[in-house]
């Protein structure tokens, strides 16, 4: 856990730097005018002393022992539903909501447990189409067409 | 107009049949989120905010405030019967309600935790009714500096309350603040941190950021896992009453748990689960011969009644001041502003259908959820054997549909998956996301009004404490910030003491 934490700590840091020097681009103002960066900047250096002390406080123990990291399916497992959903954003524009949903659910359906092929197809049809039906033809949601009209 | 002049008028919106259903939908969909274990009051709501866009701002709150209230009343179902509570203000429920169960008095336990909820939701919201237009006038007399000290305290407040560590939670919160920076500047118009791209020029979308924290974060959680609750008790219809006995002890436990829990909503917090601890804890101290830990009834009513009326009284702030002090109210205040209403003290004299026709509401919705959780206590349960596959798979496609639908952004989707990562990483290490969905908030008015102060003051830090509500508020937050510290050199000395006496 310390190690992940400090690490964490240390990509935040990272960032951190790069948000402060961002920040410093912005016009400054003064304390009676502060400017754009002004604030931007306060907030900078308050997350790099939380990060600091975050991690100053895992070196010291004072954070929870373990960390339940999955083990290998749980793994795949977590990227195949990620994926499941990366897919969602790439398919959208392309193809609309209708067809870019059912990679989004049929593939979350299947890691996590659904076997067989016709309960997979059933369940699939159904959210792709209630989703659609939900957003796009009650609440009026416009979509993107997509390269086959839905 | 007087509290019970409003009172009729707020009756007269939410009684409109829009507002029933919205009040009926939210209830049923409350009971549900309660019930099930993970997904939470804030995530739900997450996910039905950009539905709620469709609706009048009243009809939305009113659907949005029954998910939050109806929650509570769902939590307890799990805990009762299967010992998991179905959300973070039911854990101390599954402490004697359990064990009710295990002795063959589920059906009590769930009828006293149903009625006890129904009791502290309405009585919350004659508080609610009393103290908001009260402090909504006092408020008036607020300035950019006495918001400032309000906003800060909130922020420092949940940052130490909240679960976890305090520099985890000032870390999470300042990460909200920067997030909060993006966009255009409020003050000047400059754009920043928009890298050149004109869609960041609004800022990062408050709705996908809370739906990713918290509903992307639990499909991943629940994904990893590979298994399922354990079996489900059943409860006949002819189980559900308690004896006379159990009433005797479980009523005043009722009412404490009210008071307390109503009390406990006003302060910066997660005041729903704050007010079970504190109610059970109480109920401990007085009633020394009941068996706590192996079924006490009085530590079912008490921390039940405490949830339902933290509740009511954690819309106190938000409708009154525009400052919501946890999660939850933080996403009733997002839906508003989303509908271009800003919560604040003119909430009660601008919009008065909003602030009593939810007021109004929560009598009907109150009502609703008694008759629900009771006689379909059966019915809830069994929720429960739908396969996780298929109601996760459910709550991510909602999560995406229902996150590009706010305002048909990819960047949004990118947002939602961005903050989904990042939830799901603070629940591997422990650190709380609610300080950081309070920052994405609270970012603004905190920035606006610190500025804006600066100005008044052509410079001079001390108008934050030359004015006195203004200074009583930071010394809180300082209070709040080094309390802890003190207490705990005062208790190392106190051992140091003890130990050099013997």
């Amino acid at each position: 856990m310390r190690a992940t934490v400090s690490i964490i700590c240390a990509v935040v840091l990272g960032l951190d730097g790069l948000y402060i020097a961002e920040a410093l681009k912005y016009p400054l103002g003064t304390l009676s005018r502060p400017g754009a960066g002004f604030y931007p900047l306060l907030v900078g250096i308050l997350i790099g002393v939380a990060a600091l002390a975050t991690a100053a406080q895992a070196q010291r123990g004072g954070v929870d022992p373990e960390v339940a990291w999955p083990d290998r399916s749980g793994v795949l497992r977590v990227l195949a539903v990620i994926a499941a959903a990366l897919s969602y954003i790439v398919l959208l524009p392309c193809t609309g909501q209708l067809l870019a949903a059912v990679p989004a659910t049929a593939v979350p359906l299947r890691v996590m447990g659904t076997r067989r092929w016709w309960q997979l197809a059933g369940l699939t049809a159904l959210f792709a189409s209630g989703s659609y039906y939900l957003f796009a033809v009650i609440l009026r949601v416009p979509f993107p067409a997509g390269i086959f009209g839905g | 107009m007087t509290p019970l002049e409003g009172l009729a008028y707020g009756f007269s919106v939410a009684l409109t049949p829009p507002n029933i259903g919205a009040a009926l939908l939210g209830a049923v969909l409350g009971t549900l989120v309660g019930v099930l274990p993970g997904i939470g009051p804030v995530g739900a709501m997450a996910l039905l905010l950009p539905i709620t866009l469709q609706m009048p701002p009243e009809t939305a709150l009113i659907m949005l405030a029954a998910i939050y209230y109806g929650s509570m009343y769902g939590g307890s179902t799990t805990s009762i019967l299967l010992n998991v509570p179905g959300e973070a203000a039911s854990v101390i429920t599954t402490i004697e309600g359990y064990q009710l169960a295990r002795r063959g008095r589920a059906g009590a336990a769930l009828a006293v935790a149903a009625v006890g909820s129904f009791v502290a939701g309405s009585l919350g919201v004659v508080g609610l009714m009393l103290f908001a237009p009260a402090l909504s006038s006092f408020a008036l007399s607020f300035g950019v500096p006495e918001f400032f000290s309000l906003a800060l305290l909130g922020l420092v407040a949940l940052s130490r309350v909240s679960g976890g560590r305090f520099w985890p939670g000032i870390l999470t919160l300042s990460l909200g603040l920067a997030v909060a920076t993006v966009g255009l500047d409020p003050i000047s118009g400059q754009a920043r941190f928009t890298f050149g791209l004109v869609e960041l020029q609004g800022g990062i979308g408050l709705v996908p950021a809370v739906m990713g924290l918290y509903g992307i974060a639990e499909v991943l959680s629940v994904a990893e896992q590979a298994g399922g609750l354990p079996g489900i008790r059943t409860v006949r219809w002819r189980e559900l009453f308690p004896s006379l006995g159990e009433w005797r002890r479980a009523a005043p436990a009722i009412i404490r748990g009210t008071a307390v829990g109503f009390f406990v909503g006003l302060i910066p917090g997660p005041s729903t689960v704050l007010s079970t601890f504190v109610s059970y804890n109480l109920e401990r101290r007085l009633n020394r011969r009941a068996e706590f830990g192996r079924g006490a009834i009085e530590g079912v009513a008490g921390p039940e009644s405490a949830n339902n009326a933290a509740t009511s009284g954690a819309m106190v702030p938000m409708l009154s001041l525009g400052i919501p002090f946890s999660p939850a109210t933080a996403m009733l205040l997002a839906a508003l502003l989303v509908q271009g209403v800003r919560p604040g003290p003119l909430l009660v004299k601008e919009h008065p259908e909003i602030f009593w026709g939810v007021v109004a509401s929560m009598y009907v919705g109150n009502a609703a959820l008694l008759i629900l959780n009771l006689p379909l206590v059966g019915l809830w349960a069994s929720v429960l054997r739908i396969p996780q596959a298929i109601l996760l798979t459910g709550v991510l496609l909602l999560t995406l549909v229902g996150a590009y639908s706010v305002d048909n952004s990819l960047l949004d989707l990118l947002t939602l998956m961005g903050a989904g990562l990042a939830g799901y990483l603070f629940r591997k290490v422990g650190f709380d996301p609610a300080p950081l969905v309070l920052a994405l908030v609270l970012g603004p008015v905190l920035e606006n009004s610190f500025r804006q102060s600066l100005f008044m003051s052509q410079g001079s830090l001390l108008i934050f404490i030359q004015r006195p509500i203004s200074a009583l508020l930071l010394g809180l937050a300082l209070l709040v910030l080094g309390a802890p510290a003190l207490w705990g050199l005062r208790a190392a000395h106190k051992d140091r003491e003890e130990a050099e006496s013997v």
